[in-house]
């Protein structure tokens, strides 16, 4: 009698390819998030988009240490500042382990909530984490279309 | 009006609608806080604009938050500014709809998707809590 082929998937090769995707998938989300935090910070002296950090955790701890400052020169370049920062998160994005849960980006520096929420000297609050969180659905969409999930 | 402009009128009506809610700084809008007299600062802040569906002339849908920083006079504790906050909670109730009656007719309809209160912080002479409202719709 003729002996039966197997012929199927390999379903460790399967879903080994498919953790891959994962890890590159959170990545590629992380890396919109901080690319849009980035390019929103306001930049004055660059302290504040300077202090932006990725974290393999799930939150930040020692919020807001050190003191404020006053009379910090101006940045002579506001977009080589947020360009340093962006490059900076994204090697902090790539350093996570492949099987992180959860991801933190925290920004700080004391005069962060300022930024957030309350403004100062008769600027606006930014909002720059609030803002990044509500465009999440676009992150989420840029980062399935550059790994071609769509 | 532009749609944005609706879509503020709708919130800052909203929000003017509130019972017993203390004065509003505005956006654009000269405002020199009394020492001692809790106001809310008001901001609108679209975040997305974004097709709603594929095809020709798709229908829009808009993101956005509503900050509302609420200044109580420092030295009071903290539960002064949050017994407004949780007024400003039970107002903008997340899955909840707020309508607006447009000046031309019709009616937008804004969808909150949450509302939530932050770390409150000194701003002497005030001691200020954020609350943040997320809001979307959908427009042409």
């Amino acid at each position: 009698m003729a002996q039966g082929k197997a012929a199927g998937l390999n379903f460790g090769l399967r879903i080994k390819e498919l953790k891959g995707k994962l890890t590159e998938f959170k990545k590629e989300v992380l890396k919109e998030v901080v690319s849009d935090i980035a390019d929103s910070s306001p930049v004055l002296s660059g302290r504040y988009v300077g202090a932006h950090n990725v974290e393999d955790a799930r939150s930040a701890a020692k919020q807001f240490t050190g003191s404020y400052l006053e009379n910090v020169p101006n940045s002579t370049d506001p977009t080589a500042d947020r360009q340093a920062a962006k490059s900076r998160m994204i090697g902090q994005v790539e350093s996570l382990p492949d099987d992180f849960t959860y991801a933190s980006v925290n920004n700080r520096i004391p005069h962060a909530v300022n930024v957030e929420y309350s403004g100062w000297s008769g600027k606006p609050a930014y909002a720059v984490y609030a803002t990044a969180y509500s465009r999440r659905a676009a992150h989420i969409a840029a980062a399935k279309a550059r790994l071609g999930l769509t | 009006m532009t749609i944005m402009n609706d879509i503020r009128a709708c919130l800052d009506t909203h929000l003017l609608a509130m019972p017993g809610v203390p004065q509003i700084a505005q956006q654009n809008l000269r405002f020199d806080p009394t020492t001692g007299v809790p106001y809310i600062r008001a901001d609108m802040i679209p975040t997305l604009r974004r097709p709603a569906v594929r095809g020709l002339n798709p229908q829009q849908r808009y993101d956005g938050l509503y900050n509302l920083l609420i200044c109580v006079p420092e030295g009071l504790g903290s539960g002064a500014g949050y017994d407004i906050a949780d007024n400003l909670l039970n107002w903008f109730k997340a899955n909840t709809d707020v309508s607006y009656t447009l000046p031309l007719g019709g009616q937008l309809i804004l969808s909150l998707e949450f509302s939530e209160v932050r770390t409150s912080f000194l701003d002497t002479p005030f001691y200020c809590t954020p609350v943040t409202i997320a809001w979307y719709c959908y427009s042409q």
